[in-house]
């Protein structure tokens, strides 16, 4: 059974991981943007598609989380037996989004609040703010990638 | 907290607005070019100043919009900064500036509300702790929370007065107390923004101080009793080259950072005899200095960038109201704005 | 015109004493009003080149203060200059022009520190304007200069009032003291000639009668 230990160790870290990640950072964007908002509440559509930026690294984490869980039969019911071999495989597919996904949330969490700052002074910047933040979840979408290609990888 | 700063984040989202509705050099420039007071004063209107100017009744009295709107951006900081105790240093200015009126009135025997509207409200210290330090004579320094260095100077000078009798004395030193706070302080919080703002602050008023002191023929212990401590510039700098031609001045802070501003001093002293542009090149330097960390995401220094330009749109509307009031000409005027920071 | 002397010998030798006196004191009056009026020119023209000097100085400090102002708080420039360095005592002399006893005005500045009889400067150098100290440098300056024209200003007031009363009593003495003196002198003259005609015609009367009676 370790093998299967082992392999919910990993769902459980892609998911906390990224999930604080991106608490934090939506917090920070948050009151970055309720900052803005006090002095101008007309910028508030704006700045809420900002704040949502830093949350999607948490989304990843879940899906490479629920990918491990389908993988060892959680979600259909029949636990699939795990060699402590397999389990390991499994934790280490897991390892690049909850690495990845976690540090590339705080970064983009600066570039996000930085774009919300633009936002105060160049409201008709926002496409550009999107952009920027969005270069972070390059870093975040590719590791998404390895981690799911590595899974698929995996035979039980 | 993973992200360095992030507690600023509220703050400088405010501060990120509040920067957009600094007046500009457009606006500032039409102030200076509108034909009578009047009309600066209506341009100011269009501005964040508007809902200060419902309460006066007269141009005449811009003075206290200025003085509102500071006391207004002074007490913002302190509610929005999670670090006050930084932006306080900003305003530890005002409780000195207090001080020295508490203490010249005791010893003018001052008495009644005579003093009071040259008291400032955008201290740190409550106004009735410094009241006590200074009148009361049965002070106890633990029933209070005042600085320590703050009391100590006000011990002192209590004594060197009683000695000599010299009012100048009292703001030397106290002007000397608050630099030592400041610097002492910036550092003690590990803040390089505010201490390099301080130490070139310093630097700066050492510099000007000198020339003063040169024009005044004063000797070099007075010199060194004015000059300010913990500067980038050694006081024995200056002391050394008391008695030498002003040139020497500029030759040795060549390859300091105060190298221009020094060519302009001294080029402007043998010119003209004043130096109006060098004030105005100082505070220019400073504003420089925090436009350079403006861009600075989470932290300190936007707080920081937006209180000094307050400071400095304030200076730069009374510049040009009492320009206005009194007819000063254009050039006079624009010869002494500052840089703005937008 | 309304004449009551008696018309006697001795009142004519007094009146002729009196009015003696009176062209004197006349014309002493009026060279004492030349020379006042001189005296008065002369200090006009001084006081008003001072003034014009001290105006000009006055508004050029005044000028420094003004932009010393622009670039400072109220509240710090009031509280740099609330505790002056220097006390200064002023004593008042008299002087004495023709006799006018005006005042004279000295005035010492005494520093309140020792040592620092040359520091007019009572404010520290952090947060006050270079310009300041140039404002003030000027209006010490000027102040020996104004107690100057306040003194001048005050003898020539003086000057102006003991002209006024000289020319009074000058015009007094030529238009009413005088000429009427010489009335009554001319008055009495007459009454003692008009006597002295009586006594002789009756002298002359009664030697007739007398001459006729032998």
């Amino acid at each position: 059974m370790t093998g299967v230990l082992l392999a919910f160790v990993g769902a459980a870290l892609a998911v906390i991981t990224t999930g604080i990640g991106s608490a934090v950072a939506v917090g920070m964007v948050g009151e970055c943007a309720a900052g803005v908002v006090t002095e101008d509440p007309d910028k508030f559509g704006q700045t809420l598609l900002l704040q949502a930026l830093p949350g999607t690294q948490g989304i990843y984490g879940l899906l490479t989380g629920f990918l491990i869980m389908q993988k060892v039969g959680i979600i259909g019911g029949n636990l699939v037996e795990l060699s402590l071999y397999q389990g390991l495989y499994i934790l280490a597919a897991a390892l690049p989004i909850t690495v990845v996904g976690y540090l590339s949330t705080i970064a983009q969490s600066k570039a996000t609040a930085a774009g919300v700052a633009m936002i105060a002074k160049r409201p008709e910047e926002l496409g550009k703010a999107i952009v920027y933040a969005v270069m972070v979840e390059t870093y975040a979408v590719l590791a998404l990638l390895a981690s799911i290609l590595l899974l698929f990888g995996i035979t039980l | 907290m993973p992200v360095k700063g992030a507690e600023y984040a509220y703050a400088v989202g405010r501060i990120r607005v509040l920067e957009t509705r600094l007046l500009d050099e457009g606006r500032l420039d039409r102030m200076v070019e509108s034909s009578s007071v009047d009309e600066a004063f209506k341009i100011l209107g269009e501005t964040e100043y508007a809902h200060m100017m419902a309460e006066v009744e007269s141009v005449y009295d811009f003075e206290e919009i200025l003085q509102a709107e500071l006391e207004r951006i002074h007490l913002l900081m302190q509610e929005i900064n999670p670090q006050a105790h930084l932006t306080d240093l900003i305003s530890l200015k005002y409780d000195f500036h207090n001080l020295k009126v508490l203490l010249k009135g005791k010893y003018l025997k001052e008495t009644g509300g005579a003093m009071d509207d040259l008291l400032l409200p955008m201290g740190t210290i409550p106004l009735e702790d410094l009241q006590a330090l200074i009148f009361d004579e049965e002070f106890q320094e633990d029933d209070y929370e005042l600085p320590e260095e703050v009391c100590r100077a006000v011990e002192e000078i209590a004594e060197e007065f009683e000695a000599s009798g010299d009012p100048q004395l009292i703001d030397l030193s106290l002007d000397r107390t608050l630099y030592e706070m400041l610097v002492g302080r910036a550092k003690e919080l590990k803040s390089t923004v505010l201490e390099e703002l301080f130490v070139r602050e310093v630097d700066l008023t050492n510099i000007k101080t000198f020339l003063r002191v040169k024009r005044m023929g004063r000797d070099r212990r007075f010199l060194r009793r004015t000059m300010l401590p913990h500067g980038r510039l050694p006081v024995d700098l200056f002391s050394d080259l008391l008695d030498e031609p002003l040139e020497a001045l500029a030759e040795s802070l060549e390859k300091s950072q105060y190298a221009d501003l020094a060519d302009v001093l001294v080029r402007e002293w043998q010119e003209k005899g004043n130096v109006t542009g060098f004030e105005k090149l100082a505070d220019n330097m400073l504003i420089d200095h925090l436009r350079q960390v403006k861009y600075t995401t989470l932290g300190l220094e936007p707080l920081l960038g937006y209180l000094y330009a307050k400071e400095t749109e304030i200076k730069n509307i009374r510049i040009i109201l009492v320009g206005k009031v009194n007819g000063l000409p254009m050039d006079e005027i624009k010869e002494r704005l500052r840089n703005v920071y937008v | 015109m309304d004449i009551k002397v008696n018309p006697t010998r001795m009142e004519l030798n007094q009146l002729k004493a009196r009015h003696e006196v009176a062209v004197r004191g006349h014309k002493l009056l009026k060279d004492k009003r030349d020379e006042l009026v001189r005296q008065f020119l002369e200090r006009i023209r001084k006081n008003k080149e001072l003034r014009e000097q001290i105006e000009k100085e006055l508004s050029a400090a005044m000028a420094r203060f003004l932009l010393a102002r622009a670039v400072m708080s109220a509240e710090v420039l009031e509280e740099a200059l609330m505790y002056p360095t220097a006390k200064m005592s002023l004593e008042v002399d008299r002087q004495n022009i023709m006799s006018i006893y005006a005042p004279k005005l000295s005035f010492k500045q005494e520093a309140s520190v020792e040592g620092g009889e040359d520091n007019i400067y009572p404010y520290g150098f952090v947060d006050t304007s270079a310009e300041l100290d140039a404002s003030i440098e000027t209006m010490a300056g000027i102040m020996p200069k104004l107690m100057e024209l306040a003194e001048l200003e005050k003898a020539i007031q003086l000057l102006a009032d003991e002209i006024e009363k000289t020319r009074r009593r000058a015009n007094a003495l030529e238009y009413v003291m005088i000429p009427r003196m010489e009335e009554t002198i001319r008055y009495i003259t007459m009454k003692l000639d008009e006597d002295e005609r009586a006594a002789l015609t009756r002298l002359m009367k009664i030697k007739d009668i007398v001459r006729a009676k032998v």
